[in-house]
């Protein structure tokens, strides 16, 4: 923890968060590639606690499915996390790389198995990431996906805290969280991975909703309108109404047709609609659909190839970045 | 004290939460859905818990080196720092994870005198960011108020720099309460035993009170808080809870219970990926057998029923929660203790030294100026000593009160001699483990 800000070369901008801008830098004496998180600090509010949270959790969670965080430079208006560098995002990954978004199912059952990994080793250390999204899922060069951005992750505990529903973009929000619970614990993380999971294999987000309503619509027209008998105690719920529309469960093979059977069946245990039926994410990696992945197969050379091209092209391009800045 | 928030969404997130808090219904179901997947993950919890735990000890013999800092003044500075939180209405966890930080602090940098309570309150700044819901969080100016106007707004910043370096960030360390929720659950959801999951499963709510109170207590003596860690305090706490509240459990067997969660298969298949940390047991039965002694439990007494005076105004206070059970609670607890100590059936010549009637009402009363705990009586001369130094640093230096009440009130105590006697008693041993503290490793402040 004892870097300076001239020790890296700042080179182009990646992405723009909620609270802080990313760059892609360089190691000035190694070379070596990281993405810098820059955070301004604001003179009342002192280190924003997204960022204590952030750092002091990436801390402690040192798993290969999870973005490592190398350092941390605390300069007087300015707060800057060096973290490793990943190619791009699973957003930029499916326009890049599927058709028309959509992904090759080895890919998808080999990046469906990494989320699970990285999900399972945030709750087993008590984590909620609590905004997973295509945008915080980074893929390298090797085909591995880490999840990254824990600005919104929070440590729970065993009697719940009770947090603000104003986490996880809108279209990735479990439906309880949507109906206005705030005690939600480990299974919104899992409702986000559905989600993933189906965008992954159709290219299309799941669920675009606009707005909190909508986005209740959206999920009731495919997964059924829930009622007190379907899910116990819904009426209580403070964004409950009963004028709902009526919709009737539908067949998820009809949004996700290229997906078998065993896949199907995982994704609609992701996506329960009450939370406690939600699988959790030890279950889910046990999940027959994984087993061709859990025996050592040869699914991970296949899927090297695309990167491989990918990888060379991307270190004849390198110097040219470097002559701009 | 609540700061304007800026936050749009503040009135509707209390009207919500308020909504909530009056549906019974609703917090029953949502804490059933919490728990049952919960039960999925104990285990590894418990271990990451622990492995964290044991990256963020603070250390007494480093403490112990400050040049300006005595041990004497960390009850006072706990002691207001409670209160803030008492009326900021933090989490629970905040307090214990300010300590933490203080104390780790402590044991790496230098701290002055006068910035002893800045240090503690951008410690709970830390906490409650890192902690509490957004709009909880006091501002600079909040801050600045509730040390009246000692240090400013600037100080505050980069005392908050320095600790986050220092500690290297890591300002997440289980608190002895996470440990305590985790320890009541795992036993509950054990199904080898179900008759002592019953009977715990119905006073759980009693236990957890008392054990988060007494693990409260401990953070204010130093002996106690030093020699254990966070989980060792959460399991002392419990055991001393179920003891006191006569609940018909075996204390040996329920500490083996825990011991060998961490020698089962489950545990152990998770600990084998960092091979650098294998905890044997939380507590083992000789510490447990070195601590629960008939000093150990007279002290006890003492402490849950003289809390410090932040504790007082959180548990005892007219307006308190918790008021009315508290007190059955340690009433109860004072009762079975005296029994212990000395069992009915052979009533002893010498009863007035225990004439308790008028010791344990004294903190029942709400209206009781009960202070801190009396370690620090022995400061008193040594503060005296110093009035000159006090007063010329005084803008700065002195640890000052949220209240307007003064909080030397001390009087409480006088007309009643054999407290008198406690005192007199501390204060000397206090002078003993001084010279020589790591040699007896006494148990509060009486030697075995």
């Amino acid at each position: 923890m004892t870097g300076s800000s001239s020790q890296f070369q700042q080179l182009e901008k990646l992405g723009e968060g909620t609270y802080a801008t990313v760059y892609k830098g360089r190691n000035r004496a190694t070379g070596a590639l990281v993405a810098l998180k820059e955070i301004n600090l604001d003179s009342e509010e002192g280190t924003p606690s997204t960022a204590i949270r952030e750092i002091s959790l990436m801390k402690e969670l040192d798993h290969e499915n999870i973005v490592t965080l190398y350092d941390v430079i605390h300069t007087e208006n300015k707060l800057t996390l060096v973290f490793e560098y990943m190619d791009k995002d699973l957003k930029k990954y499916m326009e890049v790389h599927g058709t028309q978004g959509a992904l090759d199912l080895k890919v998808v059952k080999s990046f469906m198995f990494q989320l699970l990994k990285g999900i399972m080793f945030c709750h087993d250390n008590r984590v909620l990431h609590r905004d997973l999204k295509p945008q915080n899922l980074l893929i390298n060069s090797k085909g591995e996906l880490k999840l990254g951005d824990f600005g919104l992750a929070r440590a729970f505990g065993i009697p719940f805290n009770t947090f603000s529903n104003e986490v996880v973009t809108l279209w990735y929000r479990a439906p309880d969280v949507l109906l206005g619970s705030r005690a939600y614990t480990t299974s919104i993380d899992i409702w986000s991975a559905g989600c993933i999971f189906a965008e992954m294999c159709t290219g299309k987000p799941l669920f675009p909703g606009t707005a909190n309503e909508d986005q209740l619509i959206k999920i009731f027209r495919l997964m059924g309108t829930p009622n007190e008998r379907t899910w116990p105690g819904i009426s209580q719920y403070a964004n409950y109404k009963n004028n709902w529309q009526i919709f009737v469960p539908q067949d998820l093979r009809l949004i996700v047709p290229n997906l078998d059977s065993l896949g199907l069946n995982l994704l609609q245990s992701l996506l329960q609609m009450r939370p406690e039926a939600r699988i959790t994410a030890r279950q889910a990696l046990q999940h027959p659909w994984f087993h061709e992945i859990t025996n050592p197969a040869p699914v991970m050379h296949q899927l090297s190839d695309p990167y491989q091209q990918e990888h060379h092209y991307q270190q004849q391009a390198q110097p040219i970045i470097d002559h701009q800045y | 004290m609540i700061s304007n928030s800026p936050d749009p969404f503040l009135q509707v997130r209390l009207f919500n939460s308020q909504v909530k808090s009056t549906n019974f219904n609703l917090q029953s179901m949502e804490f059933k859905c919490h728990s049952t997947t919960i039960c999925d993950y104990q285990m590894e919890m418990l271990h990451h818990l622990l492995t964290v735990e044991s990256k963020t000890l603070p250390s007494m013999t480093l403490i112990e080196q400050q040049p300006e800092i005595k041990l004497g003044m960390r009850p006072l500075l706990l002691d207001f720092l409670m209160e803030v939180i008492t009326i900021l209405n933090l989490s629970r966890s905040t307090f214990p994870l300010t300590v933490n930080l203080i104390d780790r602090y402590c044991s790496t940098r230098i701290v002055k005198k006068q910035h002893y309570q800045l240090l503690g309150l951008t410690s709970l700044w830390i906490s409650c960011k890192n902690l509490d819901s957004k709009f909880k969080i006091p501002t600079l100016n909040d801050l600045r108020k509730i040390c009246v106007d000692s240090y400013y707004k600037e100080l505050f910043i980069e005392m908050e720099k320095h600790i986050l370096k220092s500690l290297e960030w890591m300002v997440n360390s289980p608190t002895f309460d996470a440990f305590i929720d985790l320890y009541l659950n795992l036993l509950i959801s054990n199904n080898n035993n179900p008759s002592v999951c019953d009977i715990i499963r119905k006073s759980i709510h009693n236990i957890k009170l008392l054990s988060n109170y007494i693990g409260e207590l401990f953070q204010f003596y130093p002996n106690i808080y030093f020699d254990y860690t966070s989980s060792q305090i959460a399991l002392i706490a419990i055991l001393a809870s179920i003891m006191t509240l006569k609940i018909p459990v075996n204390l040996i067997s329920l500490l083996n219970f825990y011991n060998d969660l961490l020698k089962t298969d489950e545990y152990k298949s998770n600990a084998c990926g960092d091979e650098a940390d294998n905890f044997d047991e939380i507590l083992s039965i000789n510490s447990f057998q070195s601590l629960f002694t008939k000093g150990f439990l007279k002290n006890l007494i003492k402490i849950i029923d003289n809390p410090p005076k932040s504790l007082e105004i959180k548990y005892f206070s007219e307006k308190g929660k918790y008021t009315q059970l508290m007190k059955s609670l340690v009433q109860c607890a004072i009762d079975s203790l005296m029994t212990l100590l000395d069992p009915p059936v052979t009533p002893k010549v010498e009863i007035p030294e225990i004439k308790q009637p008028t010791t344990f009402a004294l903190p029942l009363t709400p209206v009781s100026n009960s202070t801190s705990p009396r370690r620090f009586k022995s400061e008193k001369p040594d503060d005296e000593g110093t009035t000159a130094d006090a007063t010329a640093v005084n803008a700065s230096g002195t640890i000052t009160p949220v209240s307007l009440s003064s909080p030397n009130k001390k009087r409480g105590y006088d007309s009643i001699d054999e407290l008198e006697i406690a005192t007199s008693t501390i204060e000397q041993y206090q002078k003993v483990e001084h010279d020589e503290f790591k040699k007896s490793k006494g148990i509060f402040f009486i030697p075995r």
